[in-house]
C-alpha cells in the first residue's frame, strides 16, 4: 500500500505548484467572458471587440508578422553559425563560441536591449561610423520603428535559434555526406538534398522557440519601438495594468495563448510526420 | 582554392553573426567607463564612478535583495519540489505517470505574457497574499519545468541498481536516497540550482505584471534605462555579465555546458 | 560519472544558510525603521525633492524617508489599483486626474486638512482631503535650436511640414491627456468635444516619430539626439535639458500654454501622521522656494518667490490656461485608445 503512494506523494507538491497556474488560468478565462460595466452574465463581448475592431486586431497580425520575419532572419543567421561550430570548428573553438553562446543564452534581456539602443540610436555606434565614412549625411532612424525592433527581436531569438540548430547537426551523420560526393554530387546539391532535410528536426524545434519568444516580447517593443510598433504583449500589459481594463487584457491574454498552442501543435505535428516520411 | 574561400567565407559568416550577438554587450562595456555623464560613443575618459553610482542608486539595491531573494527562495523551492517529482517519475511506473509527467512541464507552453496576468489575477482573488509571495510563486513555475528535466536527465543517466544494492544491504530508502543518490547527482544537482537561480534573476516580462512597490533588479534596470541618460545602467549591466560569465563557467564545472541545452 | 564530496555538500550547506542569514538581516532591518515611502517621479524630480524636502525633513523631525520610483502617475493608479490591499507606500505625488480616480476606487486614505499649519498660505482650490498641490507647472514645447530650421513660436508650428520625423509625443494619454485636451481647445473643441483635436493631430503625424511617456525619458531623447523637438513638456524638462546644452529652447507657445497642478495624495493604510507631517513641510514657504529653484516649476505657496529662471522661461504676460482636469479624467481611457489607434500607427 505504501509503495503504492509513494510516487503520488512524491509528485504531489509540485503539482500543488502548479495548480496555482491552472487557477490563474482559468480566472484569465473567467475574467475575459465579462461584459463589463458591471454586467454578471457571461458573454463573448471581449472576444467580439478583439476580432472586430481593427486596432486590436491589428496587435495580433502586426505581431505574427514580425515574429516571422524575426524567427526567418534568426534561421538564416543561426544556420551557418550552427554548422561552422559542429562540422568546421576545431574543438578548442568549438567550445569557446559554446560558452559565448551560452553566455549570451543566460545574459539579461533588458541589458541586451540597452546596449542595442547604444548601438542604433541616433549617436549610437552604427550612425557614427556611417557619418565618419561619409556612407550617409544626416543620422539614419535606426530605432524607434519596425526595423529597431526586429534587429531586437533577432539578437534576442539568435541564441535559441542556434542551440535548436546546433543539436541536429552534430548528430548528422557524416557518412551520408560523403557517400553523396562520393557519388559525384556537388556541394551545394549534397547541402541542399542531404544535409538540410537531415537538419529539419532541429530547423522545426528551433522555429518553434524563436516564434514563440519573439511572439511574447515585452521590452523590445518597448525600448525599441518608440510608441508606434504594436505587439501583443504591449496591448495586454496596457490594457490590464496601465487602462486597468482586465476583461480585454484576459481575453487578448486568451487569444495568445490559443495562438501559441496552435504554433507548437502545427510545429510538432509537422516534425512527426516528417520524421515518419524520412524513417520509410 | 574554391573550397578554402567556401570555408572562409563560412567563417566569415559566423564571425559576423557572433559580433552582432555579442557587441551590445561589448558596447555596454566600454561605455561603463565614461568619464561622462552621457551614452556617447566612444567614451571620452575612463572612470569607475558609475560602478559607485551603481550601490548608490536606491532602486538598484532595492532591485538586488529583490531579485536575490526570489532568485534564492524560489530555486530552493522549485529543488525540494523538483527533485521528488522527478525520481517519482524515473523510478516509478504508476497509474497517470505520463499525465503527470506533461503537468509538471505544463508551464513551459504557457506565455509569459499570460503566466503574468494569470498569476496577478490569481493573487488578486486570493487577495491576502503578499506581493512578494506571490512573485515566488510564479517563479517556482518558471523555473520548476527546467529543474525537473534536468534532475530526470541525470536520475536517467545513473544506474539504479546501486540504490536497490544499497537498500538490499539494509538503508532505509531515504538513506539510500542520501547516502547514493544525492551524492551521485550531486554536481547535475548544483548545475540544475544554478540555471534556475539564473532563469529566475533574469525573468522580466512576467515578473513586470506583478511589480509593486519593490522591482526585481532588471525591472529596476528597465525603468532607469527609460527615464536616465547617464552610464549607471551600463556599469550594473557590466556587473551582470560578470555574474553571467560565473554562471556558465560553474554550469561547465559541475554539468557540462552541452547537457544544459539537450 | 561525477560524484559530489561530503565537502561539497557542506560547502553548499553552509552557502545557503549565510544567503538565507543576510536575507533575513535585510528583512528585520527593513522592518525596524519605518521609513515613509514616497511613489515619485525619478530623475530631476526626485533629486529636487530629496534635496529640499526629504532631507530637510530628516534632519528637522527624524523621520527617515525614501522615494519609489514611477514612471507614470497612470501606471502607478494601475498598479494601485492591480494590487489592491497589497501596498506599502506612504505617499503618492500625482495629478488630479489620477488622485481622484484612485479616491473613487478607495485606494487613498483622507487627508487630515485641519492638521496641516501652512495649508492657509496655498490657494484654496488645491487643498482638499484628496490631495494638496504641492507645485505648478507651464506647459510648452522644447526644441534644439541647431537642428530645428526654423523658430517655433506657436502650437500651430507643430504642423509645420519642415519637423518631418523630428518631434517626440505624448503616448497614449499620457500627461494626463492635457496634450489631447489642449489640441482640442485650440482647434476649437473643448474637453467634452475632443474630435477637432485629434483632426489637428492628424495634420502633426508625420512629424511625430517617437511617443513617450514620462520626462525624464522625454529630457533623454532631447539631450541623446534622438528627437529634436518635444512638443508638449513641462518648463522643467527645459531646465534639465539645459543642462547638457545651451541649445534647446522653451517656447510659451500661442495663444496659450497649459498649467497643470502637480499633488500629493496619502495612500490607504498608511502612516497618516508621519504623511501630514511630510506634507506640511513641504508645502512651507522655504522649500516651496528651494524646489521651485531646482525644478524651474511655480510654487504653490502664495508666499515663496519664483526663481528668477522660471521668469526667464515664462515671461510674466504669458497666458495660462487651466484645464478642466476633473472632466478629463473619466475620458482618458477612451482618449488613449484614439491616440495609439489614429495618431501613433
Amino acid at each position: 500500500m505504501f509503495a503504492r503512494l509513494m510516487p503520488y506523494t512524491l509528485v504531489a507538491p509540485a503539482l500543488l505548484l502548479i495548480s496555482t497556474l491552472l487557477m490563474g488560468l482559468s480566472s484569465v478565462l473567467g475574467w475575459s467572458f465579462q461584459g463589463g460595466s458591471g454586467s454578471e452574465a457571461a458573454s463573448l463581448i471581449q472576444y467580439e471587440n478583439l476580432a472586430t475592431n481593427e486596432s486590436y486586431r491589428h496587435f495580433f497580425t502586426y505581431s505574427l508578422w514580425l515574429a516571422a520575419v524575426s524567427t526567418f532572419v534568426a534561421l538564416i543567421l543561426g544556420f551557418p553559425v550552427a554548422y561552422y561550430m559542429e562540422i568546421k570548428a576545431s574543438p578548442h573553438q568549438r567550445r569557446l563560441i559554446f560558452a559565448g553562446l551560452l553566455a549570451m543564452f543566460l545574459s539579461d534581456y533588458v541589458l541586451k536591449m540597452f546596449g542595442l539602443i547604444l548601438i542604433l540610436g541616433r549617436s549610437g555606434l552604427v550612425n557614427r561610423l556611417a557619418m565618419g565614412l561619409g556612407l550617409a549625411d544626416s543620422p539614419l532612424r535606426l530605432m524607434y520603428n519596425e526595423f529597431g525592433v526586429l534587429v531586437g527581436l533577432v539578437s534576442g531569438i539568435l541564441p535559441y535559434m542556434i542551440l535548436s540548430l546546433n543539436g541536429v547537426i552534430a548528430r548528422l551523420d557524416k557518412r551520408l555526406q560523403e557517400a553523396a560526393a562520393l557519388l559525384g554530387a556537388p556541394p551545394w546539391r549534397i547541402f541542399l538534398l542531404v544535409t538540410l532535410p537531415l537538419c529539419i528536426p532541429g530547423i522545426i524545434a528551433g522555429t518553434m522557440l524563436s516564434f514563440l519568444l519573439s511572439l511574447n516580447s515585452f521590452v523590445t517593443p518597448m525600448l525599441l519601438g518608440g510608441g508606434r510598433v504594436d505587439m501583443i504583449a504591449v496591448l495586454i500589459f496596457d490594457q490590464a495594468i496601465n487602462l486597468a481594463n482586465l476583461p480585454l487584457g484576459s481575453a487578448a491574454a486568451g487569444v495568445l495563448f490559443l495562438i501559441s498552442g496552435a504554433v507548437i501543435l502545427l510545429l510538432s505535428l509537422l516534425g512527426d510526420r516528417y520524421q515518419k516520411r524520412f524513417q520509410r | 582554392m574554391s573550397r578554402s574561400f567556401q570555408f572562409s567565407f563560412l567563417q566569415a559568416l559566423t564571425f559576423g553573426v557572433l559580433l552582432f550577438m555579442a557587441l551590445p554587450n561589448l558596447i555596454v562595456l566600454a561605455i561603463s567607463f565614461n568619464r561622462e555623464a552621457t551614452l556617447a560613443f566612444p567614451p571620452s575618459g575612463l572612470s569607475f564612478a558609475w560602478y559607485l553610482n551603481v550601490f548608490k542608486t536606491p532602486s538598484f539595491a532595492v532591485g538586488l535583495q529583490q531579485s536575490v531573494l526570489l532568485a534564492t527562495v524560489s530555486s530552493a523551492i522549485s529543488l525540494a519540489l523538483g527533485i521528488p517529482a522527478a525520481l517519482a517519475i524515473v523510478r516509478f511506473r504508476f497509474f497517470g505517470r505520463q499525465a503527470v509527467n506533461v503537468f509538471v512541464m505544463a508551464p513551459l507552453f504557457v506565455p509569459e505574457v499570460v503566466m503574468g496576468i494569470a498569476m496577478l489575477l490569481w493573487a488578486n482573488a486570493v487577495s491576502t497574499i503578499s506581493n512578494t509571495t506571490t512573485l515566488v510563486i510564479l517563479h517556482c513555475l518558471i523555473v520548476l519545468p527546467y529543474v525537473v528535466r534536468l534532475v530526470v536527465a541525470n536520475l536517467q543517466g545513473m544506474d539504479p541498481n546501486l540504490e536497490n544494492a544499497a537498500m538490499l544491504l539494509g538503508a532505509r530508502p531515504f538513506q539510500a536516497f542520501f547516502r547514493i543518490t544525492v551524492p551521485l547527482i550531486g554536481k547535475g544537482l548544483l548545475g540544475a540550482t544554478v540555471f534556475a537561480i539564473v532563469m529566475s534573476f533574469h525573468n522580466f516580462t512576467a515578473t513586470m505584471f506583478l511589480i509593486g512597490s519593490r522591482p526585481t533588479l532588471p525591472v529596476a534596470a528597465y525603468q532607469y534605462i527609460r527615464t536616465e541618460n547617464d552610464p549607471t545602467v551600463a556599469a550594473l549591466s557590466t556587473l551582470m555579465m560578470l555574474a553571467g560569465i560565473l554562471a556558465v563557467y560553474l554550469m561547465e564545472r559541475w554539468i557540462g555546458l552541452e547537457r544544459l541545452v539537450r | 560519472m561525477t560524484t559530489l564530496s561530503r565537502r561539497h555538500t557542506l560547502k553548499l550547506a553552509a552557502a545557503s544558510g549565510l544567503v538565507g542569514y543576510l536575507g533575513q538581516i535585510g528583512f528585520s532591518q527593513a522592518q525596524a525603521k519605518k521609513l515613509l515611502k514616497i511613489i515619485a517621479w525619478g530623475g530631476t524630480y526626485g533629486d529636487a525633492m530629496r534635496s529640499s524636502w526629504l532631507e530637510p525633513f530628516a534632519a528637522a523631525s527624524g523621520i527617515q524617508s525614501e522615494i519609489q520610483l514611477q514612471s507614470s502617475s497612470m501606471e502607478t493608479l494601475a498598479s494601485l489599483r492591480a494590487n489592491k490591499n497589497r501596498n506599502d507606500a506612504d505617499l503618492w505625488f500625482s495629478a488630479i486626474a489620477p488622485t481622484s480616480l484612485a479616491k473613487n476606487d478607495g485606494l487613498l486614505s483622507p487627508i487630515p486638512v485641519g492638521q496641516l499649519k501652512n495649508a492657509s498660505q496655498l490657494p484654496a482650490a488645491v487643498v482638499n482631503d484628496t490631495y494638496v498641490g504641492i507645485w505648478s507647472l507651464p506647459y510648452g514645447i522644447i526644441y534644439n535650436a541647431k537642428t530645428v530650421p526654423f523658430e517655433i513660436t506657436k502650437w500651430e508650428d507643430l504642423t509645420d511640414k519642415r519637423l518631418k520625423g523630428m518631434v517626440s509625443a505624448p503616448y497614449g494619454a499620457n500627461y494626463n491627456g492635457m496634450f489631447i485636451a489642449l489640441l482640442a481647445l485650440l482647434a476649437g473643441g473643448d474637453e467634452k468635444n475632443v474630435d477637432p483635436g485629434f483632426e489637428l493631430a492628424k495634420k502633426m503625424k508625420p512629424n511625430f516619430s517617437i511617443f513617450t511617456t514620462s520626462d525624464s525619458e522625454q529630457i533623454r531623447l532631447l539631450t541623446s539626439g534622438e528627437a529634436d523637438v518635444v512638443a508638449f513638456a513641462p518648463v522643467a524638462n527645459y531646465f534639465a535639458a539645459r543642462k547638457a546644452g545651451a541649445h534647446f529652447r522653451f517656447v510659451c507657445a500661442k495663444p496659450y500654454i497649459p498649467v497643470s497642478i502637480s499633488n500629493v495624495a496619502i495612500l490607504k493604510d498608511a502612516n497618516v501622521e508621519a504623511a501630514t507631517r511630510f506634507i506640511d513641510f513641504a508645502i512651507s514657504k522655504e522649500p516651496q522656494q528651494k524646489i521651485a529653484q531646482l525644478l524651474g516649476c511655480l510654487p504653490i505657496n502664495t508666499q515663496s518667490d519664483v526663481a528668477p529662471a522660471l521668469r526667464e522661461a515664462v515671461p510674466a504676460d504669458t497666458e495660462f490656461r487651466f484645464l478642466q482636469e476633473g472632466v478629463m479624467a473619466g475620458q482618458l481611457s477612451g482618449w488613449n485608445d484614439r491616440w495609439q489607434r489614429e495618431i501613433q500607427r
